[in-house]
């Protein structure tokens, strides 16, 4: 009979690790099972690569479909990790032994297609960025935040393919909604509970530390554990066997799995599962997989290592400290065969990929992640002394951000540290203690040095590698594929690429060039065309290089397809930026590459941006851009109500701000702002919002009663007015009487003239209006007048071209001529009615109506005809 | 004698709380820092509050993080000094007041800081009729609170470090670093017996203050007092504070209700952080402290509004004037933010309607 011995580790915890690496030094096992995916067992071998750097992520895919997915991390401190660097450096059997993700994943799958089928459930909406906690550090990835599931055990998640999860979520709401509110106080009461046992199960020890008062599992472990260990009398053995700590660390779980076990009353999942049964007002059973899977899990464990003890005679398991008292007793393999009988399968491919400490931490979404991989690391690597080597570190590390931190202070961090700790009465100190400390010795009680450092420090920058021979990557398999189907080779020489967009083919090249832009995949390089097809036509200069498939690897981080990838960098790219204009600029490439899960995300925070950004300016640049989204954003689906309400914001921010914006603007400031002012302008005439435009006309005529504004905004502003009737045509011709006055300065006139005119010489010459009140003006001159003024005209005429200059001629030579308005456009008046006839009819036929006969329709047909 | 200590407006900390601090002792049997009256835990449950093991009470002094505590405490035990800093209304001088009654059983060894501060007031000066008739001694010595802390090793409190001129506050540079306070007049000097330490606090919104050298900043930890945490913490804070006070000032209003209260702290804490209380939204904040302690006073004017020239009940219209008040201190840069908030935050709140035509009406 061969000999067993089960370890329950902590995951992630570097002092499981250290506990561990010392009890497989004692116990020498010759075949080491590990609880992780059996599909990875090929990839062993590559663990002592020299390639091979941790952070890494052990990814399990579905073949066919890479959005499913499951990733494995291991950290340097993993004790997993250790285990298998240990068997491979040992030359011994190492095995993985949880329930392969062939079945996991295809049970997942039919879950979710079982929930499409019965049509309960809208299809899944893009994700929502704002569940995620507001950390600026984090490195999101969409899916990871809303399809994940950590597994219980090992903190691994599982993304489920577009609907399994978040339908769940979906289902429930709706349930909600409807249901009375005592049956929701139920709900929320069972769930809160059901999410507290769901963290005992997922990090016991975490939350035996949490019911002893420390603030992180690894202290406990460190003070309760190991401490004790080494204090332990020596009676059993002849020096303290390290096995101890995991003998006891077992028997704590088996109290906690039998308390849990009396928690979950059948009677109460019955309910809960009723009731949502008979809102949803169909037959969904709710059969969950979740309840069953632990029970498989374990099964499946403990068929395995029954098979490892009939081949081998000193068996080590390592496993989560959940699962320790499962494997220590083996029920009869009857049962376990049967729960494990006729699973569902699915072809899947495993390969290893970078990680960083990044995303192992809490921030990146993980429910049982790590606060703290870059304490960890370092508690790890430097067990004599953590606490004054952590010290040091932060100091250089402050001094590297020209902070002070001298080495007296580093002693007097010190102090402190042992000070508090002795308070808190603690034999080490964590590190919360060492924060403390540091905020109030290093950094004078501010904490905003120590998030400077945070990254570097206490998540950690680590960006771990894997060896060359790793087996291809899902993005990589993902892009071949994406190349084959749009028929795209990646080439070495230069080419250009033409696309009509109107065509879906060129639509999804483009679409793909895009996304892998955002990626920072520079395959295609996009030239600016200009020219009448210009809206709907691209040209794209394509090369491949061979440094891509190094990015295309790195940017396997962000997402197991491009679609997925490029949504999760954009959305990371929002969060990190500040910048308005960056993001509005970040909404229109996310627009060109078609990617709504993270529009909704970054829409988020042009909102918040917004409501902090001081200067106008930048609020007015943002409006056009939106505009267009809320004008033309339908046809994508994008959520036009969210950004309706952002220009809602920035609209009544600009109507407020823009008076002082205006003030004090030299003359290029003042030419940038009436092209802004004229720019917000057409884009609330795009969106003819009445309430957005009142408000507006109103401010904009603030701007022009101003006379100490500068001369280009107000002659814009006055100019708008009259464009949008606000002004009649005698009030616009006193506007412009004062504004050309001889008491205004002359350089204020000229200036007032051409924001006035600015640009618009066709519409001078088309529009009647404006040329009348011109005129007008102009013929009311008394000679002095004129001559004065004259230089002013002839600087503003100078602005527009030959040709313009010449039509605004002939026009002024024909309308003296004809003694009349040939080019009015107010139709109703001086109309032949005769002579429109023709055409008229011509038109009707051409629509397929009768000819006009009588005289008295012609009128009335020319306003329905101009209308339809 | 009872009398006359009924007189006294307020009393101080160690008086006050005598009773306490005698039954902390009394079941203090930790260690002791040199010349500490009680152990830092117990000065710890002092400031907290709570049981005793002989079920004795004690009242909770301060209201909010244990942990800044617990680093006060902690920086009093080894030899840097403790600088307590925060806004207007955080509490900072009550936290050094208890913590030197806890600490020395002596709250009373307090220099004021102010902009016209001599250094006398933080070193020595002299007796000039003594100095004349007797010539340079120690009994001409006019000895300084932190004098006085340095020979009986307690605790000095400086209040406002940062408005003391800066030439001044260096003169604590030497107290602090080389625990000793020269006397060249003398050829001697006065050096600090084990358990003296200073307990300064200063504020970090006032504008003209003298910033610290970095010799002197690093001869202290900083703990810095935080506002209330949560709204309800502030609510009641709020609520306590106006009760408390509206009676003594006797105003013949109706203490308000707490919704009322609610509402206001919901404009203060918002406007602080920046962001709307449900997070949704960011907001731009005015250059004011906004401190619980304005809160305060803003629901107390409204107060006396409402008792002098209303009907006794507290109406938006009269809170509306000492929240502009309280909000726009720059009258055109807050001005801006402050109508940004009323028109994107206040106008679309449900029930707020009131509120939003009392502040519109005002501003």
């Amino acid at each position: 009979m061969s000999e067993t011995k089960i370890f329950g580790i902590r995951h992630h915890g570097p002092g499981s690790a250290h506990s561990l690496l010392a009890a497989l030094d004692e116990f020498q096992p010759d075949c080491i099972l590990i609880e992780g995916p059996p599909e990875g067992n090929t990839l062993m071998p590559l663990v002592t690569d020299p390639g091979m750097v941790p952070p890494v992520a052990l990814l399990v895919y579905a073949q066919d479909n890479p959005r499913q997915a499951c990733y494995y991390p291991f950290a340097e401190f993993s004790p997993e990790w250790q285990a298998m660097k240990f068997a491979v450096n040992n030359g011994i059997t190492c095995r993985f032994i949880d329930l392969p993700q062939s079945h996991w994943l295809a049970l997942n799958d039919a879950k979710a297609k079982k929930q499409t089928a019965i049509g309960t459930i809208a299809p899944v909406s893009a994700p929502d960025f704002e569940q995620r906690p507001g950390d600026p550090l984090n490195t999101p990835d969409p899916d990871v935040d809303l399809k994940f599931e950590v597994r219980p055990a090992l903190d691994t998640i599982i993304i489920g393919d577009s609907e399994s999860n978040s339908n769940e979520n979906t289902a429930e709401s709706d349930a909600y909604q409807t249901i009375s509110e005592e049956a929701q106080e139920l709900a929320r009461l069972a769930k809160e509970k059901a999410a507290y046992n769901e963290k005992i199960k997922r990090d016991p020890i975490g939350c035996l530390a949490e019911i002893a008062g420390f603030s992180d599992g690894e202290r406990w472990w460190e003070q309760i554990v190991e401490q004790r260990t080494q204090r332990l009398p020596a009676h059993k053995f002849e020096s303290p066997s390290t096995f101890l700590v995991f003998d006891a660390i077992a028997e704590a779980m088996q109290v906690l799995r039998l308390e849990l076990a009396k928690d979950e009353d059948p009677d109460a999942r019955e309910k809960t599962a009723k009731l949502e049964i008979s809102d949803d007002g169909t037959e969904r059973i709710i059969y969950d997989e979740d309840d069953l899977i632990e029970p498989m899990r374990e099964a499946y464990m403990r068929q395995c290592l029954r098979s490892a003890s009939k081949e081998f005679s000193r068996v080590a398991v390592v496993c989560g400290a959940w699962h320790a008292p499962a494997l220590s007793q083996l029920p009869p393999a009857k049962d376990d065969n049967a729960l494990l009988k006729g699973l569902p399968k699915q072809k899947v491919e495993a390969t290893f990929i970078p990680w960083t400490h990044g995303r192992l931490s809490f921030s990146s979404g993980y429910g049982a992640g790590v606060e703290s991989p870059g304490w960890y690391h370092h508690i790890f690597a430097n067990r004599e002394n953590p606490v004054l080597t952590w010290l040091v570190k932060v100091a250089q590390l402050l001094r590297a951000e020209d902070l002070d931190a001298s080495s007296a202070q580093v002693i007097d961090t010190l102090r402190l540290v042992e000070a508090v700790s002795s308070m808190r009465e603690l034999a080490h100190p964590s590190l919360d203690e060492l924060n403390d400390a540091i905020i109030t010795v290093l950094c004078s009680g501010n904490n905003i040095p120590l998030g400077l450092i945070r990254k570097k420090l206490i998540v950690g920058e680590t960006l771990g590698q894997v060896p060359e021979n790793t087996p291809g990557t899902p993005l990589e398999r993902d892009l071949a594929k994406l190349q084959s189907k749009l028929r795209m080779k990646p080439e070495a020489t230069s080419k250009v690429l033409e696309l009509d967009l109107r065509k879906p083919l060129d639509l999804n090249r483009s679409e793909l060039l895009n996304r892998l832009l955002i990626l920072n995949i520079d395959w295609a390089e996009k030239q600016y065309i200009r020219g009448k097809s210009g809206t709907f036509h691209e040209n794209w200069d394509l090369e491949w290089y061979p440094e891509l498939s190094i990015r295309l690897i790195e940017a396997g981080i962000w997402g197991r397809t491009i679609e997925q990838a490029a949504a999760a960098k954009a959305a990371d790219v929002a969060s990190s930026n500040n910048s308005l204009a960056t993001l509005v600029d970040l909404l229109e490439k996310i627009l060109e590459a078609n990617l709504p899960d993270a529009l909704n995300m970054v829409m988020a925070r042009i909102n918040s941006e917004a409501a902090v950004a001081g200067d106008v300016i930048e609020l007015m640049k943002s409006v056009p851009t939106l505009a267009r989204v809320v004008r033309y954003g339908n046809v994508r689906g994008t959520d036009v109500e969210a950004v309706k309400s952002i220009i809602d914001a920035l609209v009544a921010r600009i109507v407020i701000g823009l008076p002082s914006a205006c003030q004090s603007l030299d003359d290029e400031a003042a030419d940038s702002m009436q092209g802004l002012i004229n720019e917000v302008n057409a884009a609330l005439l795009l969106l003819s919002r009445q309430d957005h435009l009142s408000s507006y006309r109103e401010l904009l005529s603030k701007l022009a009663n101003n006379e100490n504004l500068h001369g280009h905004v107000a002659g814009k502003a006055t100019r708008l007015l009259f464009e949008s009737r606000t002004l009649d045509d005698q009030a616009a011709a006193r506007m412009m009487q004062w504004a050309l006055s001889r008491a205004a300065e002359p350089l204020y006139a000229g200036k007032w003239l051409e924001g006035f005119l600015s640009g618009s010489a066709l519409v001078l010459i088309h529009d009647s209006r404006l040329w009348q009140l011109l005129d007008g003006w102009l013929l009311n001159l008394d000679q002095d007048a004129f001559k004065e003024l004259l230089p002013l005209l002839r600087r503003t005429f100078s602005t527009f071209t030959s040709p313009e200059r010449r039509q605004i001629g002939e026009r002024v030579r024909d309308t003296q001529a004809l003694e009349g308005d040939i080019f009015t456009a107010d139709v109703e008046e001086d109309l032949d009615l005769e002579r429109i006839r023709p055409p008229l009819n011509m038109v009707r036929f051409l629509l397929g109506l009768p000819p006009l006969s009588e005289n008295v329709e012609l009128a009335l047909a020319i306003q329905t005809g101009e209308s339809s | 004698m009872t009398d006359l200590l009924a007189q006294v407006l307020r009393e101080h900390a160690e008086n006050q709380y005598a009773s306490e601090l005698a039954e902390l002792a009394a079941v203090d049997k930790r260690q002791k820092p040199p010349s500490w009256k009680l152990s830092p835990w117990a000065v710890m449950q002092y400031l907290m509050g709570g049981k005793l093991e002989n079920g004795f009470e004690i009242t909770p002094k301060y209201v909010g993080n244990k942990r800044i505590i617990e680093i006060a405490i902690a920086t009093l035990t080894t030899d840097r000094a403790l600088l307590l800093l925060g806004v207007p209304g955080t509490a900072k001088t009550w936290v050094s007041e208890h913590l030197a009654a806890a600490i020395s059983g002596d709250s009373t060894l307090l220099v004021q800081g102010t902009a016209g501060m001599p250094e006398e007031s933080i070193r020595y000066g002299w007796n000039y009729a003594r100095l004349i008739a007797d010539g340079p001694s120690f009994n001409a010595l006019v000895a300084s609170p932190v004098m006085q802390a340095m020979r009986h090793g307690k605790i000095a409190r400086i209040e406002e470090l940062t408005r003391i001129p800066a030439d001044v506050q260096d003169s604590l540079i030497t107290i602090l670093s080389e625990k000793t306070l020269p006397i060249p007049e003398l050829g001697d000097e006065v050096q600090a017996v084990k358990g003296f330490n200073v307990i300064a606090t200063a504020n970090d919104r006032d504008k003209g203050v003298n910033d610290l050298s970095s010799a002197l900043k690093r001869r202290f930890n900083t703990v810095v007092l935080p506002t209330p945490a949560t709204i309800e913490e502030e609510v009641d804070i709020v609520a306590r504070r106006t009760e408390a006070l509206g009676r003594a000032l006797e105003l013949p209003a109706e203490p308000p209700a707490l919704e009322e209260i609610r509402r206001v702290v919901t404009i203060f804490r918002e406007l602080r952080s920046g962001a709307t209380a449900d997070g949704k939204n960011k907001l731009k904040s005015p250059s004011g402290t906004l401190s619980t302690a304005e809160a305060i006073s803003v629901i107390n004017s409204g107060l006396a509004l409402a008792g002098h020239f209303g009907d006794g009940t507290i109406k938006a219209e009269d809170l509306a004037a000492g929240i502009i008040g309280a909000v726009v201190k720059d009258p055109v840069q807050d001005a801006v933010v402050f109508r940004e908030y009323l028109e994107t935050v206040v106008k679309e709140r449900e029930g707020w309607k009131d509120f939003y035509r009392a502040l519109r009406n005002m501003s």
